[in-house]
């Protein structure tokens, strides 16, 4: 048991690495600054003190961001081994596929929390300096289920890369997820709206598609609502964290059956 | 040290943007009429559909206004706030307005069984719902200047940000400044012309001249228009009222008698027409 932590720990340590010896989140944050500093100087019509666009504005660029990050390392974690062929020496080793799938995972997924934290703790130096609330239960709610929301993207990148090939899936993917993020729960008024094949479509989506939306807790952060309610808060992880375990068991699924 | 062109790049960029944030901070000091030069721009860039962008920030600004509610679904059975807790007895009548309307709603609209609506209530309906009042609404004015700059002729974001600047934030001259800009900008807007008549009418920016001047050109611009919407509508009584006040003040008769066959033209049975044969009357009759 402890060797196989082990050899997750090395695998998890390697996809850190990679993540930030990248300069992805270094161009990430340059466009940050680019598009939020002109913002927080703003003063339209004259008035100051507005706070709360540029906490909405910040907020959307933490989303953007954090699908980019985790789509990018899901989806690279493994077409990049095949491609290479060095997914050879990997199995040579006394590893699975099921332990080299669930290490390269959570190196993944690691990985993307990083970056994560990274914005997230940007973004409350940066509340708290103008006035806001800083570390709250609000904050840590909403950080807590957008990390779900970061495991599932990761989840689906991988699934996906043992189903499409590298572009067609990271494109696929960055539809889909924006898409639930603002019109998930739009579906059934869409469905609603919808005749024949179409109709049928939204209402399977909405029953099926993976709930982005569920994890959006930006407009209780910006306008102070306070955190959610714990059943609710249990609800929506829990629902996050079983989608992300059905799309690994199909990557496991779909990895067992791959020939080498 | 691998990473200091990306840093340095970074404080470049922060460096730069800083720059021109502080020219167009300085621009705007010097009053420019906001929308001129990014209209512009904005025009090449989206054609049409600015005016679909505006109309979203505009309606962002309504969300913000009920404290970030953007679906008014999620408002049921929620607990009513005004300000910091007090409760506004008008607000409560919208409320109350707006569950029925969806209650209605409801009764008609059946989209099935819906397996997470319990969630996304949860995550998205707030346990109170609050206006945003007073000092606060500052926070309304970012939507309505990227309204205003996304398409200059979106007559509902300048009279809103007057609005609030007038009602909320009791800032006169901020609201005739608005109300200026939006009329240079909008010269054949009845709305607006009212509006800049009502920033004039402000006690410390008070200009009964130039508020009657405004207040003379939207009911001028009624003229020749076949149909009016509900805030034109509206916007045209609201100045042919205050004419027809100073009118009588003056004892001007000619003029009352001219604004009554205006009044007359556009709605026969409104109460201001009423209003204003009553005040002719009595001018008549009085010695």
């Amino acid at each position: 048991m402890r060797r196989r932590l082990r050899r997750i720990g090395a695998l998890v340590r390697l996809s850190l690495l990679e993540l930030w010896r990248r300069n992805d989140l270094f161009a990430l944050l340059v466009l940050a600054l680019a598009l939020l500093v002109p913002l927080s100087l703003a003063r339209p019509f004259g008035t100051a003190g507005a706070t709360r666009f540029y906490d909405d504005a910040a907020l959307l660029l933490v989303w953007g961001y954090s699908i980019f990050v985790s789509l990018g390392v899901g989806a690279r974690l493994f077409p990049g081994e095949f491609a290479s062929r060095s997914i050879y020496p990997l199995l040579a080793k006394p590893v699975s596929r099921g332990e080299l799938l669930a290490g390269k995972y959570v190196g993944g997924v690691v990985a993307a929390w990083s970056a994560l934290a990274f914005f997230y703790a940007l973004w409350a130096v940066s509340s708290a300096l103008r006035g806001g609330d800083g570390l709250s239960l609000c904050l840590l709610q909403a950080f807590a289920l957008h990390a779900v929301f970061s495991a599932l993207v990761v989840a689906a990148a991988v699934a996906g890369s043992f189903l499409l090939t590298p572009s067609a899936n990271a494109t696929l993917l960055a539809i889909l997820f924006p898409a639930m993020l603002f019109f998930g729960r739009r579906l059934p008024e869409f469905a609603e709206g919808a005749r024949g094949p179409v109709r049928l479509l939204a209402r399977a989506a909405y029953w099926i598609a993976p709930h982005a939306e569920f994890f959006d807790m930006r407009q209780r952060l910006v306008h102070g609502w306070g955190g959610v309610d714990p059943a609710v808060f249990l609800a929506a992880a829990g629902y996050g964290i079983a989608y992300a375990l059905l799309l690994l068991l199909l990557a496991r699924f779909l990895f067992e059956r791959k020939s080498l | 040290m691998r990473r200091l062109p990306a840093i340095c790049g970074a404080a470049g960029a922060a460096a730069a943007a800083a720059l021109c944030a502080g020219l167009l901070a300085r621009a705007d000091a010097a009053r420019r009429p906001q929308g001129l030069e990014g209209g512009d721009l904005l025009a090449v860039l989206l054609g049409d559909a600015r005016k679909d962008l505006a109309g979203a920030m505009v309606r962002e600004a309504d969300s913000y206004f009920h404290g970030g509610v953007s679906d008014m679904h999620d408002l049921h059975h929620h607990h009513h706030e005004h300000g910091e807790g007090e409760t506004c007895e008008e607000c409560e009548k919208e409320h109350d307005r707006d569950e029925h309307e969806h209650e209605d709603e409801d009764d008609h609209e059946s989209h099935g069984p819906d397996p997470w609506r319990w969630i996304n209530a949860g995550i998205r309906a707030p346990e109170v719902h609050r206006h945003l009042d007073g000092e606060r609404s500052v926070e309304l004015m970012p939507w309505f200047w990227a309204a205003a700059r996304a398409d200059p002729h979106n007559v509902e974001a300048w009279g809103s940000a007057f609005h609030v600047a007038l009602r909320m934030l009791k800032d006169e001259e901020l609201a005739l400044r608005i109300a200026e800009e939006g009329r240079h900008l909008n010269p054949s807007s009845i709305e607006l012309a009212d509006t800049l008549g009502q920033a004039y009418r402000a006690e410390a920016v008070r200009d009964d001249a130039k508020a009657e001047e405004a207040f003379r050109a939207a009911v001028e611009l009624v003229r020749g228009r076949e149909a009016l919407n509900e805030g034109e509508y509206v916007a045209f009584f609201d100045a042919l009222s205050h004419l027809a006040e100073s009118a009588r003040e003056r004892g001007d008769s000619p003029a009352l008698s001219a604004l009554l066959e205006a009044a007359r033209r556009v709605a026969p049975d409104h109460p201001t027409v009423l209003f204003v044969a009553r005040e002719l009357d009595a001018l008549r009759a009085a010695p």
